[in-house]
């Protein structure tokens, strides 16, 4: 028998969160409660588009949807099946650090579910045929998310345009030409590199017990060999000396555009402060910049903003959409004006302060059914590096003050780290 | 499945309906203050009006400016919001426990003393023309719009509850007035609490909020009469370079309160509903691989309802693609398509699934407003694990073949339409109309 190791506990309201590690490598967080009879059941990969490479982008997403396909104990087919007989709801999702698998089902199902898992990490079949009809899905995904969404092309090329050398410079569904040629020895590799249990998480939270929990990881994972996960070396993506721009048309009726400033990794500490900033501009009616966007200039119908928390340094965004008549370089005039007096120190205590209580109820509300708590504390467990900072960010962000914040603005917020997508209305022929 | 005993029941205080659901895990407050009048009271020509005098309800009081309302909302970290349904004008508040007793203070303030702003009324009709334009950017919003006009044209379900440009244009602030008046005040108005909550503040919150409500009679408004289809036809939604469409097809169909309501809901989960097992899912995208979703269902609403398949292949595979969904539609009604065993599977992810109708409570509060407002039973939530268990093969077959009419569609499909040329001689359809997208 395999040992299974408590290597954390952690406390939270009323809740006891514990990890463990298996010998092979595995990583199990658990969370008991009780409220419901209802668990979640996430496994989150260290994989996502981050560990492509060129010719085969987007095959960690494809990947994710092959997953649902056909195993040596398991065929096609039968994975949803079996879920979905139980009353489960079935999902995945892939980003540029992560893959994750997740589903929400009855109490009852604990031991379904571990066997399904366990088996797909280690027990995948994959024919041509399988992938050619998921390739057709795909496509036709990207055909959704992107080429005939607005907004999806236009964060695709603000990403493109960002990172000239670093993997986020490729969309995590991958460029159309590559989900269409991508082969099966491509992919079979992709699993055998990277669907390893010491390359994973399994986050469950919900009705259970935590010691059956354990019983059945050990009994289903507790075999599963470890593997040479390759390290990640990646690609360091040069300083960004200059504003990069680019215009492009497309099906809209009024202008539209995206700024993406260079932000640090979701580890630093900057990465916190840019939240305070972005919740100071555009969290809430009275935040700043919307309000002088949308309600007192009346120049935008949306704005909002964002930063992406990645492992590596990523993209603090800014995204308008213009009323008519209006243009999309008078939002951006207005934005550098709003960053400028920021960096000059006008940085008001009710600002902060009202930024300060949007942050703390989205704390909370964060944490609404199981699958979101398991959603939390796997994403912070893959990319802060550990699942308590879904709880300890909080603290850390109701104690920045307005000094780093008016710091971090100066040093992120500047126009020679700035990509810039202006999409204009297509002229009618 | 024996939770169905835990969930609250709505009690009556000082002449008001109100219900609570507490869970003390997060400290967080909402509530729901409902008044059952809805858009379907807008008059012709002034669609909108009530969604209007929502949004604007809340830009200043006699004493506090919007600015001032928006600001002290943000600092308090809440949110509170109008939404307009069709029978139904609710106020969402929600904030951290803490700030509840500001909250409801600024809300009374909202509700009891508006101004209605002159300057207010200009920048409203602005920015609502704004989100118009702004819609015409998502295709699948485009095709559905177009599905529900046509679907119940002559219904008061086809107006949209925002209304359009120029009904906006028509309004007045005496019309918003008018409107205020007639959705403000006491009579049938519900409250729903749920959340981080004592009883006591509960009680007090009721007091808070609906004591001072001036007196009122509210008349609701039904509008059940739909027009049947008398052929096929199809709508192309026309919209430059798409590789991709989204197409709606479906007929008028029972409302949500009819005895059939349950064993139709089976059987269209079984045929496409959100379950990989459906039918639909399998033809469309498991065995195809044509699109990445395929769905679809009963959308029963109080007067009347719908059934509808969705999906968004890639443009080539279009008219095959929209020619099986209506042959798959007939040989589900018609014919064997749907095997005994799969209405059981149906069934039972049903029954199993339940615990995530009420995992949250303010999932549980949702299911007893909507109850209310469709004019349900009362016990009609508590009832559906027995009526689900109950349904027998029969019944859902029965269900299907009187409700659901695969020869008499309206089907809505944004495209580019000159790259579908010839598709109703394709599909054997009499009438097609080509709509520009952005036709105002």
């Amino acid at each position: 028998m395999t040992k299974i190791q408590k290597t954390q506990e952690y406390r939270f309201s009323d809740y006891s969160i514990e990890k463990f590690t298996l010998e092979n490598g595995l990583s199990v967080i658990a969370m008991e409660d009780h409220s419901s009879p209802v668990f979640a059941y996430h496994t989150w990969f260290h994989v996502g588009s981050r560990n492509e490479r060129d010719g085969i982008t987007g095959i960690a997403h494809l990947f994710e949807h092959l997953m649902f396909k056909e195993t040596k104990n398991h065929k096609e087919g039968e994975f949803d099946r079996i879920l979905e007989e139980q009353g489960g709801k079935i999902n995945a999702a892939t980003y540029v650090d992560w893959t994750f698998y997740r589903q929400s089902l009855p109490s009852p199902a604990l031991s379904i579910i571990t066997e399904l898992e366990a088996d797909r990490m280690q027990h995948m079949i994959l024919s041509q045929q399988q992938l050619d009809s998921e390739r057709e899905v795909v496509a036709n995904e990207r055909r959704y998310r992107v080429d005939n969404s607005p907004s999806g092309s236009m964060y695709e090329k603000l990403y493109a345009n960002a990172f000239q050398n670093h993997a986020y410079h490729w969309p995590v569904i991958g460029w159309m030409k590559d989900i269409q040629s991508i082969g099966l020895q491509d992919c079979l590799d992709f699993y055998s590199t990277f669907y390893a249990p010491n390359n994973a998480t399994v986050v469950v939270v919900g009705s259970f017990d935590t010691q059956e929990l354990l019983s059945q990881i050990e009994k289903h994972y507790g075999d599963i060999s470890s593997s040479q996960v390759p390290s990640y070396l990646g690609v360091q993506e040069p300083i960004q000396k200059e504003a990069r721009e680019e215009k492009i048309s497309l099906e809209i009726p009024t202008e539209k555009v995206l700024l993406g400033y260079k932000s640090p990794a979701g580890t630093h500490p900057d990465y916190l402060v840019l939240e305070i900033i972005n919740s100071i501009f555009f969290d809430g009616r009275s935040a700043g910049l919307y309000k002088k966007l949308v309600h007192e200039k009346e120049i935008c119908s949306q704005a909002g903003g964002w930063v992406n928390q990645t492992k590596d340094p990523g993209l603090h965004i800014f995204d308008c959409s213009m009323r008519k008549g209006h243009t999309s370089q008078e939002a951006i005039d207005l934005i550098e004006e709003e960053i400028q007096k920021l960096q000059k120190g006008n940085c008001k205590d009710e600002d902060l302060d009202r930024a300060k209580s949007k942050i703390e109820t989205s704390f909370w509300n964060q944490f609404r059914t199981v699958d979101h708590k398991a959603q939390a504390l796997g994403f912070h467990d893959l990319v802060s590096g550990n699942f308590t900072q879904a709880f300890e960010e909080m603290p850390k962000l109701l104690s920045i003050t307005k000094d780093q914040v008016i710091e971090a603005a100066q040093k992120y917020l500047n126009p020679e780290q700035r990509t810039t997508i202006q999409a204009l209305p297509r002229q009618k022929s | 499945m024996n939770q169905k005993s835990l969930i609250p029941s709505w009690i009556s205080h000082h002449g008001i309906d109100a219900i609570q659901i507490p869970k003390h895990d997060r400290p967080l407050v909402k509530f729901s203050l409902i008044f059952p009048t809805g858009s379907f009271s807008d008059p012709l020509g002034k669609e909108g009006l009530s969604n209007f005098m929502g949004d604007l309800l809340l830009r200043g009081t006699k004493n506090k400016s919007r600015d001032q309302i928006e600001s002290q909302l943000d600092h308090l970290g809440a949110s509170l919001n109008a939404y307009i349904g069709y029978h139904s004008f609710m106020i969402d508040g929600y904030c951290l426990k803490r700030n509840l007793q500001d909250l409801l203070e600024l809300t009374q303030e909202i509700l009891l003393s508006p101004s209605f702003d002159d300057g207010e009324v200009e920048k409203l009709k602005n920015e609502l023309y704004s989100d118009f334009m702004l819609r015409l950017e998502d295709d699948q919003d485009l095709a559905r719009d177009c599905f529900s006009k046509n679907l119940f044209q002559g219904n008061r379900y086809a107006r949209d509850v925002s209304g359009n440009k120029p009904s906006i244009q028509g309004i007045t602030k005496s019309d918003v007035e008018k409107k205020y008046k007639e959705i403000i005040h006491r009579d049938k108005v519900l409250l729903g609490v749920s959340g981080d909550i004592e009883e006591h503040t509960f009680l007090q919150l009721i007091e808070t909020l609906c004591s001072s409500l001036p007196e009122g009679s509210r008349e609701i408004i039904s509008d059940h009469h739909v027009s049947p289809i008398k052929r096929n036809k199809i709508f192309l939604v026309d919209k430059p370079e798409r590789s991709q469409t989204q197409f709606f097809l479906g007929h008028p169909c029972l409302h949500a309160n009819h005895q059939d309501l349950t064993a139709l809901q089976c059987f269209a989960n079984a045929f496409a509903g959100s379950i990989f097992q459906a039918k639909y899912m399998q033809e469309i995208r498991v065995k195809r691989g044509w699109s990445y979703g395929a769905s679809g269902g009963v959308d029963a609403k109080r007067d009347a309802g719908s059934f509808y398949l969705y999906t968004f292949p890639k443009t080539q595979d279009t008219i095959e693609a929209v020619e099986l969904s209506m042959k798959l539609f007939d040989q589900a009604v018609h014919g064997d398509l749907i095997e005994d065993q799969l209405l059981e599977f149906s069934k039972q992810y049903m029954l199993r699934s339940y615990p995530f109708k009420i995992d949250t409570p303010e999932k549980v509060l949702s299911r007893r407003i909507s109850d209310r407002l469709l004019d349900r039973p009362e016990g009609y939530f508590e009832s559906y694990v027995d009526r689900v268990s109950a349904l027998s093969l029969e019944q859902m077959r029965d269900a299907a073949k009187a409700h659901l009419d695969p020869k008499h569609l309206i089907i809505s499909i944004l495209c580019t339409a000159k790259d579908l040329e010839g598709i109703e001689n394709r599909l054997h359809i009499e009438e097609k109309e080509v709509i520009p997208f952005d036709l105002e």
